[in-house]
């Protein structure tokens, strides 16, 4: 960045510089938050991948279980932010317990 | 968002200086001082992705003069400009020149009067790397760089090129618009140079408006020829827009090398040739031999000419825009659009002309095909203007962006004559972030019924009567029927807008009645009337200028019962789970620690996407996230909007999809086993549909079209190894990397989830 004088460009940088600390601690906190609930449940184990190097395959087709599960997860987002008027945050994974009875999906369903 | 009229001068003040002190970052941003990234950095954006409420810079903050009010931006300053004071502009209708091929080197070669260097199968940048200090293939206006943007070698070269050799060519510019261009007559301000990029014809010509208009028709492939002649000089753009553009044709059926998306923007002083084959999908597996007539296009002497593939994706009404990454919404904003219609049998836009195959939809009769005069196109988008009367954009919530002006065809809320008669429709939603919903309203303020034959360019099976259209997202397209032979000369109708948007942008929130719609919002100018149809005796004839139309002349067209033929859902190969949101950390890096294009630091973008309910990922050039490694496949896809307050209009590229479901919410007819591109997907909401891929192979995206959503990285890269056997499609896209010196490539990553070959 170079030569930025401007008012906008001034205040967004002194608002910014205040409130990047609390942003930063902000995401860091629902990482943390996602990490201990362990709350999500998909369906094929998650893989890391490390260079090159894949440790477990991953689910290249998705099963009916898989969508019904990510449409639950959406409707309880979207059941959150009705009721609190605070849409999703970014970067978060919000607690969600994915129950397989409720059938929001049928796979070849029209 | 927008102040009330009758707001204080103390509160329009403090509304200015907060718009005015984001258009600086905006304009920081779009000269490249700054970073999207830098944004989050500074901590502009909060975790939520708004932006920070700071009286000062948010709309969204509370007023220092009214407790529990929010900032708000200005009014658009209007002058004495009234709504429908002021004729509609019909797009403006380029002229085709033929090609001819040059035997010698398979070259398609421009009218020798035009000037035009031939279009070639592989790129003038091939030339130019074989030979850089040949002036011939060096950017001339800087004399730095290829003259064709088109990247190198056979990766980039046009598929199929002798099968679908140019017929016709276009010649056009993306400039600077021309001088005088106003939005209506009565506004003030005339545009500046820099305010409005929009297409001319010609080369190195200035823009014009309205946005052009290009009829193709199966069977006759097109060669566009686009110049960048923005300036060299990226901050001379009037405080927003990238001065490097890739044309994106919507949803026709090319080559990736033509669909003007996969990261091969070019730069001023150079062109690109996009050559768009009108291939009607399928053509490599059903209808071969072309032998079925309803895969035809018209031959201009009354007749067809069969071509292969499926009747039944036929295309119509298309749209082409820019595809920038990053700066797609304020590129598309300030004027790089326009439409496509293609012409075919069944959709002949003839509607005299009988012979078992033309459906004689309303369009006219003058010309053989492609009449218009009573089929009609619609750009319906939203635009804001600072207080001098300039184009405004503001990219400051990463949730939306709407304007307080409606323009249909870039004309401040216009009328049209019609005759007493039926016409046809075209309307796309161009808005950035708008969602519509429009009826149109009887004299007595009753809802006129039409029907519905159309969605994103593909017949309905039948047509469907409606009094109000669904929602349409940003870049939707419906066409409609509407018959005014019950209205008296005289007589006045209006485009209703119904829908109430968030403030924020951020989706649709309900829909007025269209009583109330027509009453108009204090809060948002775009809601309510959009456009008058005034009933008239004669119009003039667009299709021959100089031609009269009367209404005592006999509708000879008509809207059949059954418009094409279903396609079933069969069982797929594969399916897959697209989920949009915000999840994961939006990191877009790859493994090699860098992100393309432009955007080289670790800080992360708002907007995620994550494929099969693995990781999630921001948008990257060079990852390839779903690979289809065959053609043919048929596969079943599912989106699911991540949830939690954002509406997102989520468009497929190259392919359509056939509309299955929604989940368990209903799904109204206009959409159902319909073909579609664009898919609202509500806060809570899926879609499934049927798709398959075949005839070309590349680079592709797919991607949220709430253009702000998209710009801040809510897109993924497809790749297809759908090309014919033995060409580089068959194999993973290199990635092109644009510079000014030229073209460069890199290796994508490729996410495991999405390669079904692992």
């Amino acid at each position: 960045m170079n030569q930025i004088t401007t008012l906008g460009l001034s205040l967004a940088l002194a608002v910014g510089f205040a409130s990047a600390v609390s942003a930063q601690t902000t995401t860091s906190s629902s990482t943390s938050t996602t990490s201990s609930a362990g709350v999500l449940t998909t369906a094929t184990p998650t893989t890391t991948t490390s260079g090159t190097t894949t440790v477990k395959k991953k689910p290249t087709s998705a099963t009916a279980d898989m969508v019904n599960e990510a449409i639950q997860r959406s409707q309880a987002r979207a059941a959150k932010e009705a009721q609190t008027g605070t849409p999703q945050q970014w970067g978060s994974e919000e607690p969600f317990t994915y129950n397989p009875a409720v059938k929001n999906f049928t796979a070849g369903q029209q | 968002m927008y102040l009330p009229t009758k707001a204080s001068r103390a509160r329009q003040r403090e509304a200015e200086n907060a718009r005015q002190n984001r258009a600086e970052i905006v304009k920081a941003l779009s000269h490249g001082q700054i970073t999207r990234r830098d944004l989050y950095r500074w901590g502009i954006y909060t975790a939520t992705g708004a932006l920070l409420l700071k009286n000062g810079l948010s709309p969204f903050a509370r007023s220092a003069y009214a407790d529990d009010i929010p900032t708000g931006t200005p009014r658009s300053p209007l002058g004495t400009a009234t709504k429908f004071s002021q004729p509609m502009p019909r797009l403006a209708l380029q002229t085709p020149y033929t090609l001819t091929r040059d035997p010698a080197t398979g070259n398609a070669v421009f009218p020798a009067a035009l000037g035009e260097r031939p279009a070639k199968r592989l790129s003038y940048h091939t030339d130019f790397t074989a030979n850089p200090g040949n002036p011939a293939f060096r950017n001339p206006l800087n004399n730095r760089g290829p003259i064709e943007g088109r990247p190198p070698g056979e990766i980039f070269a046009h598929q199929r090129w002798d099968e679908f050799f140019p017929q016709v060519g276009y010649v056009m510019t993306l400039g600077q618009v021309a001088a005088g261009s106003k939005f209506h007559p009565g506004m003030t301000a005339t545009q500046n140079p820099n305010s409005v990029w929009t297409y001319g014809s010609g080369r190195f010509v200035r823009g014009t408006l309205p946005p052009f208009l290009i009829k193709g028709r199966y069977g006759q492939p097109i060669l566009t020829r686009i110049y960048n002649n923005t300036p060299l000089d990226r901050t001379q753009n009037e405080g927003f827009g990238r001065n490097e553009s890739q044309l994106h044709h919507h949803n026709a059926h090319n080559g990736a090398e033509s669909d003007g998306a996969a990261n091969v923007h070019h730069f001023p002083g150079t062109f690109y040739d996009y050559r768009w084959s009108t291939t009607l999908a399928r053509r490599d597996k059903i209808n071969t031999a072309a032998t079925e007539i309803r895969a035809s296009g018209p031959n201009g002497n009354g007749g067809l000419n069969k071509v292969a593939g499926d009747f039944r994706e036929i295309q119509g009404t298309l749209w082409a825009h820019d595809h920038r990454f990053f700066f797609t919404a304020e590129n598309v904003y300030k004027g790089n659009l326009g439409m496509v219609n293609y012409y075919s049998g069944p959709d002949r836009g003839n509607e005299e002309l009988v012979d078992g195959v033309n459906l004689r939809l309303p369009s006219g009769r003058l010309l053989d095909y492609g009449n218009v005069d009573f089929d009609v196109n619609l750009v319906i988008s939203d635009a804001a203007l600072r207080p001098d009367g300039q184009l405004f954009f503001d990219t400051f919530t990463t949730d939306g962006f709407l304007g307080d002006l409606p323009l249909v065809n870039f004309a401040y809320a216009p009328y049209l004559n019609v005759l007493p008669r039926k016409y046809r429709f075209r309307i796309l939603n161009a808005c950035m972030s708008r969602f519509f919903q429009f009826a149109i309203a009887a004299p007595n303020g009753s809802a006129v019924p039409f029907q519905f034959i159309a969605n994103d360019g593909n017949f309905v099976v039948n047509p469907i009567t409606l009094s109000s259209l669904d929602h349409q997202g940003i870049a939707e397209r419906y066409d409609i029927v509407v018959d005014f032979s019950s209205f008296a000369v005289g007589s006045s109708l209006k485009l209703v807008n119904k829908l109430r948007m968030r403030d924020d942008g951020r989706g649709p929130t309900d829909t007025l009645s269209l009583s109330a719609a027509l009453a108009g919002d204090p809060n948002d100018p775009v809601i309510g009337p959009v456009l008058e149809f005034r009933v008239a005796s004669s119009v003039p004839s667009v299709d021959v200028p100089g031609v009269t139309l009367f209404a005592t002349t006999p509708d000879l067209s008509q809207v059949p019962n059954t418009l094409t033929e279903q396609i079933p859902i069969v069982q797929p190969v594969r399916t897959r789970l697209v989920e949009f949101g915000r999840s994961g950390g939006g990191d877009s890096r790859g493994p090699n620690g860098q992100c393309t294009p432009d955007c080289p630091e670790g800080m992360p973008f708002p907007w995620t996407i994550k494929v099969n309910g693995q990781e999630a990922h921001s948008m990257n050039a060079n990852r390839i996230s779903l690979l289809v490694p065959q053609p043919g496949q048929i596969e079943h896809w599912t989106y699911v909007n991540g949830g939690g307050g954002w509406d997102h209009p989520i468009h497929l590229h190259f392919e359509e999809g056939i509309t299955m479901n929604r989940g368990s919410m209903s799904i109204p007819n206009t959409e159902l086993l319909v073909r579609k591109d664009v898919w609202r997907l509500r806060s809570s909401g899926s879609v499934t549909f049927q798709v398959q891929f075949g005839e070309y192979g590349g680079s592709y995206v797919n991607h949220c079209h709430n253009t702000v959503h998209e710009d801040f990285a809510m897109l993924m890269r497809i790749q297809l190894l759908t090309g014919v056997a033995g060409s580089p499609q068959t194999a993973v896209t290199p990635t092109p990397n644009p510079s000014l010196d030229g073209v460069t490539f890199t290796t994508p990553e490729i996410l495991p989830e999405g390669d079904p070959r692992t």
